[in-house]
Protein backbone atom coordinates (compact mmCIF):
# COMPACT_ATOMS: atom_id res chain seq x y z
CA UNK A 1 0.00 0.00 0.00
CA UNK A 2 1.82 3.25 -0.76
CA UNK A 3 0.48 6.36 2.00
CA UNK A 4 0.49 9.87 1.53
CA UNK A 5 3.29 11.73 3.26
CA UNK A 6 0.48 13.03 5.64
CA UNK A 7 -0.86 9.19 6.62
CA UNK A 8 2.75 8.45 7.45
CA UNK A 9 3.16 11.38 9.53
CA UNK A 10 0.21 11.10 11.47
CA UNK A 11 1.50 7.77 12.21
CA UNK A 12 4.88 8.53 13.30
CA UNK A 13 4.16 11.57 15.05
CA UNK A 14 0.19 11.06 16.76
CA UNK A 15 1.12 10.46 20.52
CA UNK A 16 2.60 14.24 19.59
CA UNK A 17 -0.08 15.42 18.13
CA UNK A 18 -2.68 14.16 20.32
CA UNK A 19 -0.74 15.87 23.13
CA UNK A 20 -0.39 19.33 21.43
CA UNK A 21 -4.42 19.56 20.34
CA UNK A 22 -4.84 18.15 24.06
CA UNK A 23 -3.07 21.26 25.30
CA UNK A 24 -4.71 23.60 22.99
CA UNK A 25 -8.12 22.33 23.94
CA UNK A 26 -7.92 21.87 27.39
CA UNK A 27 -9.18 18.41 27.15
CA UNK A 28 -7.36 14.96 26.29
CA UNK A 29 -10.55 13.54 25.14
CA UNK A 30 -11.65 16.22 22.67
CA UNK A 31 -8.10 15.88 21.19
CA UNK A 32 -8.83 12.30 20.87
CA UNK A 33 -12.02 13.24 18.88
CA UNK A 34 -10.07 15.48 16.87
CA UNK A 35 -7.18 13.65 16.13
CA UNK A 36 -9.89 10.99 14.64
CA UNK A 37 -11.34 13.77 12.82
CA UNK A 38 -8.67 14.71 11.21
CA UNK A 39 -7.02 10.73 10.46
CA UNK A 40 -10.27 10.29 8.97
CA UNK A 41 -10.04 13.34 6.82
CA UNK A 42 -6.64 12.28 5.52
CA UNK A 43 -7.44 8.96 4.48
CA UNK A 44 -10.40 10.75 2.26
CA UNK A 45 -9.35 13.39 0.99
CA UNK A 46 -6.28 13.28 -1.87
CA UNK A 47 -2.95 14.96 -0.54
CA UNK A 48 -2.85 18.31 -1.62
CA UNK A 49 0.91 18.44 -4.14
CA UNK A 50 3.43 20.09 -2.87
CA UNK A 51 4.23 19.66 0.53
CA UNK A 52 7.63 20.43 2.00
CA UNK A 53 7.76 19.82 5.46
CA UNK A 54 4.58 16.71 5.89
CA UNK A 55 4.61 17.35 9.83
CA UNK A 56 4.51 20.77 9.71
CA UNK A 57 1.78 20.77 7.48
CA UNK A 58 -0.14 17.94 9.51
CA UNK A 59 0.23 20.26 12.93
CA UNK A 60 -1.45 22.81 10.75
CA UNK A 61 -4.15 20.76 9.98
CA UNK A 62 -4.56 20.11 13.64
CA UNK A 63 -4.50 23.71 14.61
CA UNK A 64 -7.91 24.51 12.32
CA UNK A 65 -9.29 21.93 13.65
CA UNK A 66 -8.93 22.73 16.99
CA UNK A 67 -9.26 26.52 16.18
CA UNK A 68 -13.00 25.53 14.27
CA UNK A 69 -13.99 23.45 17.24
CA UNK A 70 -13.39 26.22 19.85
CA UNK A 71 -14.77 28.81 17.65
CA UNK A 72 -18.11 26.26 17.38
CA UNK A 73 -18.04 26.04 20.75
CA UNK A 74 -18.28 29.53 21.68
CA UNK A 75 -20.62 30.45 18.88
CA UNK A 76 -22.74 27.24 20.54
CA UNK A 77 -22.69 29.33 24.35
CA UNK A 78 -23.56 32.49 22.79
CA UNK A 79 -26.82 31.09 21.34
CA UNK A 80 -27.54 28.95 24.38
CA UNK A 81 -27.19 32.32 26.51
CA UNK A 82 -29.02 34.48 24.61
CA UNK A 83 -31.85 31.72 24.32
CA UNK A 84 -31.61 31.12 27.96
CA UNK A 85 -32.56 35.07 28.27
CA UNK A 86 -35.82 34.99 25.88
CA UNK A 87 -37.41 32.25 26.95
CA UNK A 88 -36.63 32.56 31.54
CA UNK A 89 -37.50 35.93 33.17
CA UNK A 90 -34.86 37.77 35.10
CA UNK A 91 -35.25 38.13 38.54
CA UNK A 92 -35.89 41.81 38.22
CA UNK A 93 -38.67 41.46 36.08
CA UNK A 94 -40.54 39.81 38.84
CA UNK A 95 -43.29 42.57 39.34
CA UNK A 96 -45.29 42.31 42.26
CA UNK A 97 -48.24 41.50 40.24
CA UNK A 98 -47.25 39.10 37.68
CA UNK A 99 -45.45 37.47 40.91
CA UNK A 100 -47.37 34.87 40.71
CA UNK A 101 -50.69 32.91 39.29
CA UNK A 102 -53.50 33.61 41.78
CA UNK A 103 -54.52 30.39 43.83
CA UNK A 104 -58.08 30.01 42.10
CA UNK A 105 -55.90 30.41 38.52
CA UNK A 106 -53.44 27.63 39.78
CA UNK A 107 -56.60 25.02 40.49
CA UNK A 108 -58.21 25.86 36.95
CA UNK A 109 -54.97 25.11 35.01
CA UNK A 110 -54.04 21.78 37.26
CA UNK A 111 -57.84 20.78 36.19
CA UNK A 112 -56.96 21.66 32.50
CA UNK A 113 -53.74 20.06 32.64
CA UNK A 114 -55.53 16.61 34.66
CA UNK A 115 -57.78 16.41 31.62
CA UNK A 116 -53.94 15.98 29.52
CA UNK A 117 -53.24 12.17 28.62
CA UNK A 118 -50.64 10.84 30.76
CA UNK A 119 -47.51 10.89 28.13
CA UNK A 120 -48.08 14.47 27.22
CA UNK A 121 -48.24 15.43 31.17
CA UNK A 122 -44.82 12.92 31.49
CA UNK A 123 -43.49 14.84 28.50
CA UNK A 124 -43.90 18.24 29.28
CA UNK A 125 -42.96 17.52 32.76
CA UNK A 126 -39.55 16.41 31.55
CA UNK A 127 -39.17 19.43 29.68
CA UNK A 128 -40.17 22.09 31.50
CA UNK A 129 -38.86 20.63 35.33
CA UNK A 130 -35.84 18.27 34.88
CA UNK A 131 -34.95 20.71 31.92
CA UNK A 132 -34.27 17.51 29.09
CA UNK A 133 -34.16 18.98 25.79
CA UNK A 134 -36.53 17.54 22.71
CA UNK A 135 -34.27 15.13 21.38
CA UNK A 136 -32.97 13.83 25.01
CA UNK A 137 -36.57 12.84 25.64
CA UNK A 138 -37.46 11.69 22.55
CA UNK A 139 -34.46 9.55 23.03
CA UNK A 140 -35.11 8.53 26.69
CA UNK A 141 -38.51 7.81 25.87
CA UNK A 142 -38.21 5.97 22.23
CA UNK A 143 -40.11 8.64 20.79
CA UNK A 144 -39.83 10.40 17.52
CA UNK A 145 -39.16 13.94 17.92
CA UNK A 146 -42.50 15.17 16.20
CA UNK A 147 -44.30 13.44 18.47
CA UNK A 148 -42.43 14.63 21.64
CA UNK A 149 -42.98 18.18 19.55
CA UNK A 150 -47.04 17.79 19.15
CA UNK A 151 -46.99 16.76 22.79
CA UNK A 152 -45.65 19.85 24.16
CA UNK A 153 -47.28 21.87 21.68
CA UNK A 154 -50.59 20.38 22.97
CA UNK A 155 -49.98 21.01 26.65
CA UNK A 156 -48.75 24.51 26.07
CA UNK A 157 -52.02 25.52 23.89
CA UNK A 158 -54.66 23.95 26.55
CA UNK A 159 -52.84 26.01 29.54
CA UNK A 160 -52.60 28.97 27.21
CA UNK A 161 -56.31 28.58 26.38
CA UNK A 162 -57.64 27.57 30.23
CA UNK A 163 -55.63 30.87 31.60
CA UNK A 164 -57.40 33.13 28.85
CA UNK A 165 -60.67 31.53 29.67
CA UNK A 166 -60.41 31.73 33.17
CA UNK A 167 -59.37 35.42 32.95
CA UNK A 168 -62.15 35.99 30.88
CA UNK A 169 -64.12 34.97 33.47
CA UNK A 170 -65.99 37.30 36.17
CA UNK A 171 -64.14 35.52 39.35
CA UNK A 172 -66.78 34.87 42.55
CA UNK A 173 -63.69 34.80 44.89
CA UNK A 174 -62.31 38.63 43.24
CA UNK A 175 -59.23 38.73 42.04
CA UNK A 176 -56.28 37.84 44.71
CA UNK A 177 -53.18 39.63 43.06
CA UNK B 1 -51.73 36.41 9.61
CA UNK B 2 -54.84 36.45 11.80
CA UNK B 3 -54.35 36.61 15.45
CA UNK B 4 -54.98 32.69 16.31
CA UNK B 5 -51.95 32.22 13.54
CA UNK B 6 -49.96 34.39 15.40
CA UNK B 7 -50.21 32.92 18.59
CA UNK B 8 -49.93 29.71 16.81
CA UNK B 9 -46.42 30.68 15.20
CA UNK B 10 -45.92 32.11 19.06
CA UNK B 11 -45.82 29.16 20.28
CA UNK B 12 -43.92 27.25 17.78
CA UNK B 13 -41.47 29.73 18.25
CA UNK B 14 -41.26 29.14 21.49
CA UNK B 15 -40.97 25.48 21.62
CA UNK B 16 -38.22 25.66 19.22
CA UNK B 17 -36.22 27.76 21.72
CA UNK B 18 -36.59 25.61 24.19
CA UNK B 19 -35.98 22.64 22.37
CA UNK B 20 -32.37 22.63 23.05
CA UNK B 21 -31.02 22.55 19.23
CA UNK B 22 -31.50 25.77 17.78
CA UNK B 23 -29.43 27.13 14.90
CA UNK B 24 -28.25 30.96 14.72
CA UNK B 25 -30.03 30.87 11.71
CA UNK B 26 -33.00 30.13 13.26
CA UNK B 27 -32.43 32.42 15.83
CA UNK B 28 -32.07 35.50 13.44
CA UNK B 29 -35.32 34.20 11.61
CA UNK B 30 -37.33 34.26 15.20
CA UNK B 31 -36.21 37.90 15.95
CA UNK B 32 -36.76 39.21 12.50
CA UNK B 33 -40.30 37.51 13.16
CA UNK B 34 -40.93 38.70 16.90
CA UNK B 35 -39.82 42.43 15.70
CA UNK B 36 -41.78 42.69 12.54
CA UNK B 37 -45.24 43.36 14.63
CA UNK B 38 -46.07 44.54 18.03
CA UNK B 39 -48.63 41.65 17.92
CA UNK B 40 -46.24 38.87 17.57
CA UNK B 41 -44.00 40.35 20.31
CA UNK B 42 -46.79 40.30 22.28
CA UNK B 43 -48.12 37.23 21.62
CA UNK B 44 -45.17 35.84 22.72
CA UNK B 45 -44.83 37.31 25.96
CA UNK B 46 -47.71 35.74 26.48
CA UNK B 47 -46.26 31.98 26.10
CA UNK B 48 -43.04 33.05 28.06
CA UNK B 49 -44.86 34.59 30.63
CA UNK B 50 -47.02 31.40 31.39
CA UNK B 51 -43.77 29.46 31.48
CA UNK B 52 -42.28 31.40 34.26
CA UNK B 53 -45.19 31.35 36.06
CA UNK B 54 -45.34 27.39 35.80
CA UNK B 55 -43.01 26.58 39.08
CA UNK B 56 -45.93 25.88 41.05
CA UNK B 57 -47.92 23.23 38.95
CA UNK B 58 -45.04 20.52 39.13
CA UNK B 59 -47.16 18.16 40.77
CA UNK B 60 -50.17 18.44 38.31
CA UNK B 61 -48.03 16.74 35.81
CA UNK B 62 -46.77 14.08 38.25
CA UNK B 63 -47.88 10.49 37.09
CA UNK B 64 -50.86 9.23 39.04
CA UNK B 65 -49.80 5.85 40.60
CA UNK B 66 -52.63 3.77 38.94
CA UNK B 67 -51.69 4.98 35.54
CA UNK B 68 -48.97 3.23 33.67
CA UNK B 69 -47.81 3.97 30.23
CA UNK B 70 -49.52 2.15 27.27
CA UNK B 71 -47.94 -1.14 26.58
CA UNK B 72 -48.50 -4.64 24.89
CA UNK B 73 -48.85 -7.57 27.02
CA UNK B 74 -48.63 -11.20 25.60
CA UNK B 75 -48.65 -13.71 27.99
CA UNK B 76 -46.41 -15.54 25.42
CA UNK B 77 -45.60 -19.00 25.28
CA UNK B 78 -42.84 -19.73 28.10
CA UNK B 79 -39.82 -20.99 26.47
CA UNK B 80 -38.03 -19.96 29.76
CA UNK B 81 -38.32 -22.33 33.26
CA UNK B 82 -40.15 -20.52 36.03
CA UNK B 83 -37.89 -18.35 38.22
CA UNK B 84 -37.50 -18.44 41.62
CA UNK B 85 -39.29 -15.62 43.28
CA UNK B 86 -36.81 -13.22 44.88
CA UNK B 87 -37.57 -10.17 46.41
CA UNK B 88 -35.37 -7.50 44.94
CA UNK B 89 -35.01 -3.66 44.64
CA UNK B 90 -33.80 -1.80 41.47
CA UNK B 91 -30.68 -2.50 39.40
CA UNK B 92 -28.95 -2.00 35.85
CA UNK B 93 -27.71 -4.58 33.90
CA UNK B 94 -26.45 -5.59 30.85
CA UNK B 95 -27.41 -9.38 29.08
CA UNK B 96 -26.01 -10.48 26.65
CA UNK B 97 -26.70 -13.65 24.80
CA UNK B 98 -24.24 -14.99 22.47
CA UNK B 99 -26.61 -17.63 20.05
CA UNK B 100 -28.89 -16.46 17.48
CA UNK B 101 -31.94 -17.63 18.12
CA UNK B 102 -33.69 -18.85 14.69
CA UNK B 103 -36.04 -16.34 12.73
CA UNK B 104 -39.33 -17.08 13.60
CA UNK B 105 -38.62 -16.37 17.65
CA UNK B 106 -37.04 -13.43 16.29
CA UNK B 107 -40.24 -12.49 14.46
CA UNK B 108 -42.58 -13.36 17.28
CA UNK B 109 -40.75 -11.36 19.83
CA UNK B 110 -42.56 -8.30 21.35
CA UNK B 111 -40.00 -5.99 20.74
CA UNK B 112 -36.73 -6.34 18.40
CA UNK B 113 -34.17 -5.02 16.37
CA UNK B 114 -32.55 -5.70 13.10
CA UNK B 115 -28.94 -5.51 12.67
CA UNK B 116 -27.46 -2.06 12.62
CA UNK B 117 -30.44 -1.42 14.71
CA UNK B 118 -30.86 -0.02 18.34
CA UNK B 119 -34.11 0.74 20.80
CA UNK B 120 -35.43 2.48 23.70
CA UNK B 121 -38.01 1.21 25.22
CA UNK B 122 -40.23 1.51 28.30
CA UNK B 123 -41.25 -1.01 30.54
CA UNK B 124 -45.22 -1.30 31.82
CA UNK B 125 -43.68 0.08 35.26
CA UNK B 126 -41.59 2.66 33.28
CA UNK B 127 -38.27 0.70 33.96
CA UNK B 128 -36.17 1.46 30.88
CA UNK B 129 -34.39 -1.75 28.24
CA UNK B 130 -32.17 -0.18 25.44
CA UNK B 131 -32.11 -2.81 22.89
CA UNK B 132 -28.62 -3.48 21.23
CA UNK B 133 -28.03 -4.24 17.72
CA UNK B 134 -29.82 -7.70 16.35
CA UNK B 135 -31.51 -8.29 19.70
CA UNK B 136 -35.09 -9.62 20.99
CA UNK B 137 -36.70 -9.44 24.05
CA UNK B 138 -40.15 -10.45 25.56
CA UNK B 139 -42.34 -8.62 28.14
CA UNK B 140 -43.90 -10.74 30.60
CA UNK B 141 -45.40 -8.73 33.20
CA UNK B 142 -47.88 -10.33 35.89
CA UNK B 143 -49.20 -8.69 39.66
CA UNK B 144 -46.71 -9.61 41.40
CA UNK B 145 -43.68 -10.05 39.56
CA UNK B 146 -41.80 -8.32 36.51
CA UNK B 147 -39.79 -10.37 34.04
CA UNK B 148 -38.34 -9.87 30.75
CA UNK B 149 -37.16 -12.68 28.28
CA UNK B 150 -34.49 -12.38 26.16
CA UNK B 151 -34.44 -14.09 23.10
CA UNK B 152 -31.37 -13.34 21.61
CA UNK B 153 -28.98 -10.28 21.58
CA UNK B 154 -27.74 -7.58 23.98
CA UNK B 155 -30.04 -5.43 26.17
CA UNK B 156 -28.97 -2.86 28.89
CA UNK B 157 -31.66 -2.50 31.75
CA UNK B 158 -32.46 0.28 33.66
CA UNK B 159 -34.50 -1.16 36.47
CA UNK B 160 -37.13 1.41 38.40
CA UNK B 161 -37.25 -0.03 42.05
CA UNK B 162 -40.42 -2.07 42.85
CA UNK B 163 -39.82 -4.15 46.16
CA UNK B 164 -43.21 -5.98 45.68
CA UNK B 165 -42.41 -6.74 42.32
CA UNK B 166 -39.10 -8.32 41.45
CA UNK B 167 -37.72 -7.74 38.04
CA UNK B 168 -35.74 -10.37 36.37
CA UNK B 169 -34.17 -11.12 32.93
CA UNK B 170 -34.73 -14.68 31.94
CA UNK B 171 -31.97 -16.33 29.28
CA UNK B 172 -31.18 -19.60 28.72
CA UNK B 173 -32.80 -21.01 31.43
CA UNK B 174 -30.90 -18.84 33.75
CA UNK B 175 -32.62 -15.68 35.31
CA UNK B 176 -30.78 -12.65 36.69
CA UNK B 177 -32.70 -10.54 39.82
CA UNK B 178 -32.14 -7.21 40.27
CA UNK B 179 -31.29 -6.37 44.05
CA UNK B 180 -29.45 -3.27 43.81
CA UNK B 181 -30.11 -0.46 39.86
CA UNK B 182 -28.31 -1.15 35.64
CA UNK B 183 -27.79 -4.16 34.20
CA UNK B 184 -27.36 -5.90 31.23
CA UNK B 185 -27.01 -9.31 29.40
CA UNK B 186 -25.51 -10.45 26.33
CA UNK B 187 -26.65 -14.13 24.98
CA UNK B 188 -23.70 -15.05 22.36
CA UNK B 189 -22.89 -19.23 21.21
CA UNK B 190 -25.30 -20.60 23.94
CA UNK B 191 -23.57 -18.06 26.49
CA UNK B 192 -25.45 -15.48 28.42
CA UNK B 193 -23.11 -12.76 29.66
CA UNK B 194 -24.52 -10.38 32.93
CA UNK B 195 -22.59 -6.97 33.16
CA UNK B 196 -23.69 -4.97 36.21
CA UNK B 197 -23.38 -1.04 35.91
CA UNK B 198 -25.01 0.00 38.81
CA UNK B 199 -25.88 -2.17 42.22
CA UNK B 200 -26.61 -5.65 42.41
CA UNK B 201 -27.98 -8.59 40.31
CA UNK B 202 -28.49 -12.13 41.90
CA UNK B 203 -27.88 -14.33 38.76
CA UNK B 204 -28.95 -17.93 38.78
CA UNK B 205 -27.96 -20.27 35.95
CA UNK B 206 -30.43 -22.84 36.50
CA UNK B 207 -33.89 -20.53 37.41
CA UNK B 208 -35.51 -24.06 38.34
CA UNK B 209 -33.28 -24.73 41.58
CA UNK B 210 -34.55 -22.84 44.48
CA UNK B 211 -31.76 -24.31 46.55
CA UNK B 212 -29.97 -21.14 45.63
CA UNK B 213 -26.98 -22.57 45.89
CA UNK B 214 -25.26 -21.74 42.95
CA UNK B 215 -26.51 -18.14 42.66
CA UNK B 216 -24.21 -15.97 42.55
CA UNK B 217 -24.21 -11.52 43.59
CA UNK B 218 -23.19 -9.35 40.67
CA UNK B 219 -22.32 -5.98 41.14
CA UNK B 220 -21.55 -3.09 39.56
CA UNK B 221 -18.18 -3.07 37.69
CA UNK B 222 -18.80 -7.02 37.55
CA UNK B 223 -19.50 -9.27 34.56
CA UNK B 224 -20.49 -13.38 34.96
CA UNK B 225 -21.62 -15.77 32.05
CA UNK B 226 -23.48 -18.84 32.24
CA UNK B 227 -24.52 -21.55 29.93
CA UNK B 228 -27.52 -23.22 29.36
CA UNK B 229 -26.62 -26.80 30.99
CA UNK B 230 -26.29 -24.18 34.03
CA UNK B 231 -22.71 -23.81 34.58
CA UNK B 232 -21.20 -20.78 35.41
CA UNK B 233 -17.72 -19.12 34.76
CA UNK B 234 -15.71 -16.72 37.06
CA UNK B 235 -16.45 -13.66 38.05
CA UNK B 236 -14.54 -11.24 36.06
CA UNK B 237 -13.99 -7.28 36.68
CA UNK B 238 -15.36 -5.29 33.71
CA UNK B 239 -15.12 -1.83 32.45
CA UNK B 240 -18.44 -0.78 32.77
CA UNK B 241 -18.18 2.00 30.17
CA UNK B 242 -16.89 -0.05 27.29
CA UNK B 243 -19.90 -2.52 27.73
CA UNK B 244 -22.55 -0.43 26.95
CA UNK B 245 -20.46 1.97 24.95
CA UNK B 246 -22.63 0.86 22.37
CA UNK B 247 -25.60 2.97 23.97
CA UNK B 248 -23.71 6.15 22.81
CA UNK B 249 -23.38 5.04 19.62
CA UNK B 250 -19.90 3.57 19.99
CA UNK B 251 -18.01 0.60 19.92
CA UNK B 252 -14.86 0.63 22.15
CA UNK B 253 -12.14 -2.07 20.58
CA UNK B 254 -9.18 -2.55 23.44
CA UNK B 255 -6.11 -4.33 22.31
CA UNK B 256 -8.66 -7.43 20.54
CA UNK B 257 -7.02 -10.09 17.57
CA UNK B 258 -8.02 -8.23 14.39
CA UNK B 259 -10.51 -10.75 13.37
CA UNK B 260 -12.45 -10.64 16.86
CA UNK B 261 -12.47 -6.81 15.93
CA UNK B 262 -13.79 -7.57 12.28
CA UNK B 263 -16.44 -9.63 14.28
CA UNK B 264 -17.45 -7.21 16.77
CA UNK B 265 -18.30 -4.71 13.79
CA UNK B 266 -20.02 -7.29 12.25
CA UNK B 267 -22.83 -7.37 14.36
CA UNK B 268 -23.55 -3.31 13.53
CA UNK B 269 -22.71 -3.57 9.85
CA UNK B 270 -25.31 -4.51 7.87
CA UNK B 271 -23.53 -5.74 5.22
CA UNK B 272 -21.21 -8.31 4.84
CA UNK B 273 -17.59 -8.04 5.63
CA UNK B 274 -14.52 -11.13 4.42
CA UNK B 275 -11.29 -10.94 4.97
CA UNK B 276 -9.11 -12.62 2.19
CA UNK B 277 -4.94 -13.76 2.83
CA UNK B 278 -3.27 -14.48 6.32
CA UNK B 279 -4.67 -13.54 9.25
CA UNK B 280 -2.24 -14.12 11.73
CA UNK B 281 0.08 -11.05 11.22
CA UNK B 282 -2.54 -8.89 11.90
CA UNK B 283 -1.91 -8.15 15.47
CA UNK B 284 -4.08 -6.59 17.41
CA UNK B 285 -6.93 -3.21 17.28
CA UNK B 286 -7.49 -0.58 19.74
CA UNK B 287 -9.72 1.63 18.23
CA UNK B 288 -12.94 3.80 19.12
CA UNK B 289 -15.72 3.32 16.38
CA UNK B 290 -18.96 5.51 15.94
CA UNK B 291 -21.42 3.14 15.20
CA UNK B 292 -23.10 5.44 12.45
CA UNK B 293 -20.26 5.84 10.56
CA UNK B 294 -18.86 2.14 10.51
CA UNK B 295 -17.89 2.54 6.88
CA UNK B 296 -14.81 5.41 8.05
CA UNK B 297 -14.01 3.31 11.49
CA UNK B 298 -13.57 -0.20 8.65
CA UNK B 299 -11.47 2.38 6.47
CA UNK B 300 -9.07 3.70 9.07
CA UNK B 301 -8.82 -0.29 10.17
CA UNK B 302 -8.16 -1.65 7.04
CA UNK B 303 -5.26 0.99 6.53
CA UNK B 304 -3.42 0.64 10.21
CA UNK B 305 -3.19 -2.76 9.47
CA UNK B 306 -1.99 -2.42 5.33
CA UNK B 307 -5.25 -3.77 4.17
CA UNK B 308 -7.12 -2.47 1.07
CA UNK B 309 -10.86 -2.22 1.01
CA UNK B 310 -12.95 -3.22 -1.86
CA UNK B 311 -16.57 -2.90 -1.54
CA UNK B 312 -18.84 -4.87 -3.72
CA UNK B 313 -22.91 -3.83 -4.65
CA UNK B 314 -22.91 -1.54 -1.44
CA UNK B 315 -23.01 -4.98 0.83
CA UNK B 316 -19.98 -6.53 0.97
CA UNK B 317 -16.92 -5.23 2.01
CA UNK B 318 -13.63 -7.43 1.16
CA UNK B 319 -10.61 -6.58 3.36
CA UNK B 320 -7.47 -7.67 1.42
Amino acid sequence: MTDSGLLQAYRDHEWELLRFLARRLGSPATAADIAHDLYVKLLGEPEPPQIRDSKAYLFGMAANLATDYLRVERRRGEILAEIDGLVWRRRDEMTPERHALARAELGFLATAIAGLPPRCREIFRLHRYEGLTQPQIADQMGLGITTVYKDLKLALETMLRARRQFRATPQEEGHRK
Amino acid sequence: MSPDRVEQTAQDWFLRLTAGDMSAVELRRFREWREANPAHDAAFREVRALWNDLDPLEPAFAPAADQVMPHRIRPGISRTRAVAAIAALAACLLLVLASLPDLLIMIQADYRTARGEQATITLPDGSLAYLNTGSALDIRYTQTRREVAILGGEVWFDVIRDRGRPFSVLALGGSSTAVGTAYAVRDQDGIATVTVTEGTVRVAPDATDNTASTDHLVTAGQRIAYREDGSIGPMENVDATAAIAWRQGLLLLRERPFTEALEEIGRYYPGRILLLGDQTKLGTVTARLSLGQLDNGIDALAATHGLSVTRLAGYLVILH
